[in-house]
């Protein structure tokens, strides 16, 4: 193996491969980012299994090969190197030669052949979808999937079929919900978790893509890529729980509330919330609602906020982090906040309704 | 045939009477002692050979008998401390059942030696296997005493019984250390076959004889009991954990003023520690209960160990509040000391620091951040201290690398605890924290401390009668159990209602969990809820609801604690050791595992081969 590449190019392909490759790991060769250069091009893989990357770039190559080598090192060597050409040699002790200038650097690798071989979804069927909506979904909804990873079915988000053209984003923990509908011109081949772990790469990439992907849908993977980059989410197997049966009918109790105001009264008052106290006391009004917690060393806070509300007064305790995180995610300015009896969900929509919501399960006392 | 029962002849009576009360040498010692100190002698000495079997001798200084009354006392029955049936309710005195002396001389060879402060002469009888052999008149001091030779000469069979010399001899040992504690105003002098084995001059409190009898780090440990409640009161001394012994034989208990080792008693005890113990390790704890006499029946046993309760919940409340209070409550109440002391001061009195330096040369008082020396200590005991603060000294020294985080040197001062007068040397990436004083290096266990501060307060909380938050689940879980385990949970679905838990039954095996407590962050319900299932089954044949509300909160306070491998801040450790001094918690976490490790740097040195 021996090519010449632009040092920028080739940083950039290393900056989104290496944070894939970096984990801790008990298999060494995963520690590694694996260097494959054909006739005219360099490509960078990495993967942890869970996740797999590969990139593209521009190289002038007089000789083919290929390498594993230390991910980290060679990140931080080539971040160090100064802008301009790097020759990149391998040795017959697969070992390889990074020279820039005066600078040269000798780096062990293993062998490529040993590198797992991960999917490539070449046959896969795929449609042209645009990276800033797939991501605008993932946003309304990866924040209330489970981060336990002892129920790796919640561990992530479902996308499901729905009717003939739809699909559908849902994310649970057991305590909350958050759900999105759209179209995104393919849906997978039956329903699937994307787990979090691959969400947050995902999430990652799509945020430096601008443009248009193509998105496909294996029964164990999910593909995502342009044409200089693939990425590869494998899918969890499992079942994610008949979430249906808890989204409840329309309900007539319905709190309209300012986005921003809301957060800040939230977030307020939950300064004074702890770990065993995480609730929130909300007691509405006519016009008013009125924002309590409790720190049981500390002291309380109380807040009283305008809304547009009338009829009966009602209390509910709701976690105030879930509470603030389901505001978060709601981009437009007024928030309608849906309450029925006890122990029965709170549902935050946006105002004027959009193809999402969100649900809390209330606390008690 | 006519004339086959009779009564029985004085003798034998006396012998049947002596297998009740004198079992070993031991029961000898203690009847004798208990009739010294309803003498009220000031100074008693005792003297055994060959663990008593050869030799008892009780020489005391209380006011003796009369000439007459000598030889009353060798009858049955003979007492002067009862007089009716009805003086049988309020008894005071030590010993009343009148068996006594005479029992014992049935079985011995006995000499009795008093002298009543108006005789001029004392009276000397000696008795054999219940005879009298001789009676003299003899010049002596006032008191009496008594020798017991020989001990069932003439009895084989309990001859044989006997244990070894040592072990009848521990016996008595732990015997007169009960009775030292019980009568601080009462001076003992034990000798074992000629040699000295205690010497405790009368003192003014039981505090001050424990410094006599105990060593420095039973001491150092005791933090004081006292607590009231109905017609009851408990004083006394615990050693906080993880002090701790490896059997029940120092949890010493006194019911007004006598010794007794009454498994009510105990297991009040060992509850007050329930938090704090490792299992197959017990407290040290000496306690004294104080009654009315009415309250209490001590009439149960001839050796008087035992005792009845009238109330026996009051008194295992009593004892159990006590104690848990004194091991859990903020600041520890230390006898003798300030309210923010934590050890026992050094030198409580003059006296006693004499004492102590005859006995302990080798122990010079430590130097001590954070508490002030007591103002009594000797001049030549404050150059000592001033010497090891400022001698050798390892100073705190910035290691470079991961453990060097944070280093402080200790904190000199009056107004810090000892948690956080100690110097923070670092953490171990995701492991323990390294603390210091001036003379150990300390490894602290940062999830145990957590998890202590946190137990407390729950405990704390639940006493105030604070409900635990429920947070709701969206799909409510089914979760199958076996049948015994349904049973059992079925039971204390309240408990865990109580606790932020919504179970409900559903079937006969399955049961649905609709909501758990929000300080639930792990999602796996099944995996707690059989954990405490199991604890259930521990506990659940008695039925005891408080161990399982206990389990449950210590299931809380060890998933809300920070992890072993949590990397925690200079500051936030700072923050954990304050708190630690603010709550004034036991060094144990809350499964009784200590908090702390500690390595004297003299060991360390030794170690590195320095001297």
């Amino acid at each position: 193996m021996l090519f010449q590449i632009d040092r920028d190019s080739f940083l950039d392909g290393l900056t989104k491969t290496v944070p894939i490759s970096e984990k801790r790991t008990p298999l060494p060769i995963l520690s590694h980012i694996l260097m494959n250069v054909d006739e005219s091009h360099l490509v960078l893989t990495a993967t942890d299994l869970e996740v797999g990357l590969k990139i593209t770039s521009e190289a002038a190559v007089q000789e083919p090969g290929m390498l594993a080598v230390p991910s980290k090192k060679l990140y931080e060597i080539v971040r160090e190197l100064l802008p301009g050409q790097v020759t990149v040699k391998s040795t017959e002790t697969q070992r390889i030669l990074i020279e820039s200038g005066e600078s040269v650097f000798e780096l062990a690798g293993m062998d490529a052949t040993d590198y797992p071989a991960w999917t490539t979804g070449k046959e896969v069927e795929t449609a042209q979808v645009q990276a800033s909506r797939l991501l605008y979904m993932i946003d309304k909804t990866m924040f209330a999937a489970s981060t336990d990873d002892s129920r790796f079915n919640l561990n992530g988000i479902l996308f499901e079929k729905e009717g003939e053209e739809h699909i559908k984003l849902v994310a649970t923990d057991g305590h909350r919900l958050a759900l999105i509908h759209g179209e995104l011109g393919i849906r997978p081949v039956s329903n699937v978790i994307v787990p979090r772990k691959g969400l947050a790469e995902l999430k990652r990439l799509l945020e430096s893509l601008k443009g248009e992907i193509s998105l496909g849908f294996e029964e164990k993977n999910l593909f995502v890529s342009t044409d200089r980059l693939m990425m590869t989410v494998r899918l969890i197997d499992g079942d994610f729980p008949d979430y249906r049966k808890v989204i409840p009918e329309p309900s007539d109790t319905i709190v309209r509330v300012p986005h921003s105001q809301f957060t800040h009264t939230l977030r307020r008052v939950a300064i004074l919330t702890s770990d065993r106290n995480k609730g929130v006391n909300i007691k509405v009004s006519s016009g008013k609602m009125e924002l309590k917690t409790t720190h049981p060393d500390l002291g309380t806070a109380r807040d009283v906020m305008d809304v547009e509300y009338s009829g009966e007064e009602f209390l509910v305790i709701v976690n105030a982090a879930y509470l603030i995180e389901a505001v978060g995610v709601i981009d437009t300015d007024s928030v309608s906040i849906e309450f029925r009896e006890e122990g029965a969900p709170v549902i935050l929509r946006p105002i004027p309704s959009k193809d999402y919501f969100n649900l809390v399960m209330p606390m008690r006392k | 045939m006519a004339g086959r029962i009779r009564v029985l002849d004085e003798k034998v009576i006396n012998r049947i009477a002596a297998g009740e009360v004198v079992e070993r040498p031991v029961s000898v010692m203690k009847e004798l002692v208990e009739n010294s100190i309803d003498a009220e002698a000031t100074s008693i000495r005792l003297e055994i050979e060959n663990g008593g079997k050869k030799l008892i001798r009780v020489r005391d200084n209380g006011t003796g008998m009369s000439h007459d009354d000598a030889f009353q006392a060798l009858e049955r029955h003979a007492t002067s401390k009862l007089k009716t049936e009805l003086d049988l309710v309020g008894i005071a005195t030590m010993g009343f059942r009148g068996e006594a002396l005479a029992s014992i001389a049935s079985v011995s060879r006995l000499t009795l030696m008093t002298r009543e402060e108006a005789d001029p002469a004392g009276t000397v009888i000696t008795v054999e296997g219940g005879t009298i052999r001789s009676a003299d008149r003899k010049g002596m001091a006032v008191g009496s005493m008594v020798e017991v030779r020989n001990l069932f000469f003439n009895v084989p069979v309990r001859r044989k019984f006997l244990k070894a010399t040592a072990t009848e001899a521990g016996h008595v040992h732990e015997a007169v250390t009960r009775f030292a504690l019980a009568f601080p105003g009462v001076g003992f002098t034990y000798i074992e076959d000629g040699k000295l084995k205690m010497d405790a001059p009368a003192v003014g409190s039981t505090y001050e004889r424990i410094y006599t009898l105990f060593s420095k780090d039973v001491r150092e440990n005791l933090v004081e009991v006292n607590h009231s409640a109905h017609e009851g009161s408990l004083k006394g001394y615990v050693a906080k954990p993880p002090y701790a012994r490896s059997n029940m034989r120092s949890v010493l208990t006194f019911v007004n003023g006598r010794s007794v080792k009454d498994r009510l008693i105990n297991s009040a005890v060992t509850r007050g520690f329930a938090n704090l113990m490792e299992r197959g390790r017990y407290p040290f704890a000496i306690l004294f209960i104080e009654l009315p006499p009415d309250k209490v029946d001590v009439n149960v046993h001839p050796q008087k160990a035992e005792v009845r309760f009238v109330n026996p919940k009051q008194i295992y409340d009593l004892i159990l509040d006590g104690v848990y209070d004194a091991l859990t409550g903020a600041p520890y109440r230390v006898p003798g000391g300030t309210r923010r002391e934590y050890g026992l001061p050094r030198s409580p009195t003059d006296s006693l620091s004499r004492h102590l330096s005859r006995e302990d040369p080798e122990e010079a008082p430590r130097s001590d951040p954070g508490h002030s020396a007591s103002p009594s200590s000797l001049p030549q005991d404050a150059a000592t201290q001033q010497a090891t603060a400022g001698g050798d000294v390892p100073a705190p020294a910035t290691i470079p690398g991961h453990a060097a985080d944070v280093t402080h040197a200790p904190r000199l001062g009056h107004q810090t605890g000892p948690f956080s007068s100690l110097g923070i040397v670092g953490r171990i990436p995701g492991s323990f924290v390294i603390l210091h004083n001036d003379e150990e290096l300390i490894v602290m266990d940062q999830h145990a401390a957590h998890e202590r501060i946190l137990f407390d307060d729950l405990v704390r909380s639940e006493r105030r009668g604070e409900h635990l938050e429920s947070q709701d689940l969206l799909i409510p879980q089914v979760i199958e159990f076996s049948v015994v385990e349904a049973r059992a949970l079925a039971r204390h679905l309240g408990v865990l209602h109580t606790a932020g838990f919504r179970i409900e039954e559903f079937g006969e095996k399955d049961f649905v969990v609709k909501g758990v407590p929000s300080w639930f962050n792990k999602d796996d319900v099944e995996g707690l809820l059989s954990e405490l299932v199991d604890v259930m089954l521990d506990t659940g044949v008695r039925g005891d609801p408080g161990r399982l509300r206990e389990e449950l909160l210590k299931s809380v306070a060890c998933r809300t604690a920070v992890k072993e491998s949590e990397n925690m801040h200079a500051e936030e450790i700072r923050t954990l050791l304050k708190t630690l001094d603010r709550k004034g918690s036991p060094e144990v976490c809350p499964h009784g595992r200590p908090l702390m490790a500690k390595f004297p740097f003299a060991e360390i040195r030794r170690k590195l081969g320095r001297r």
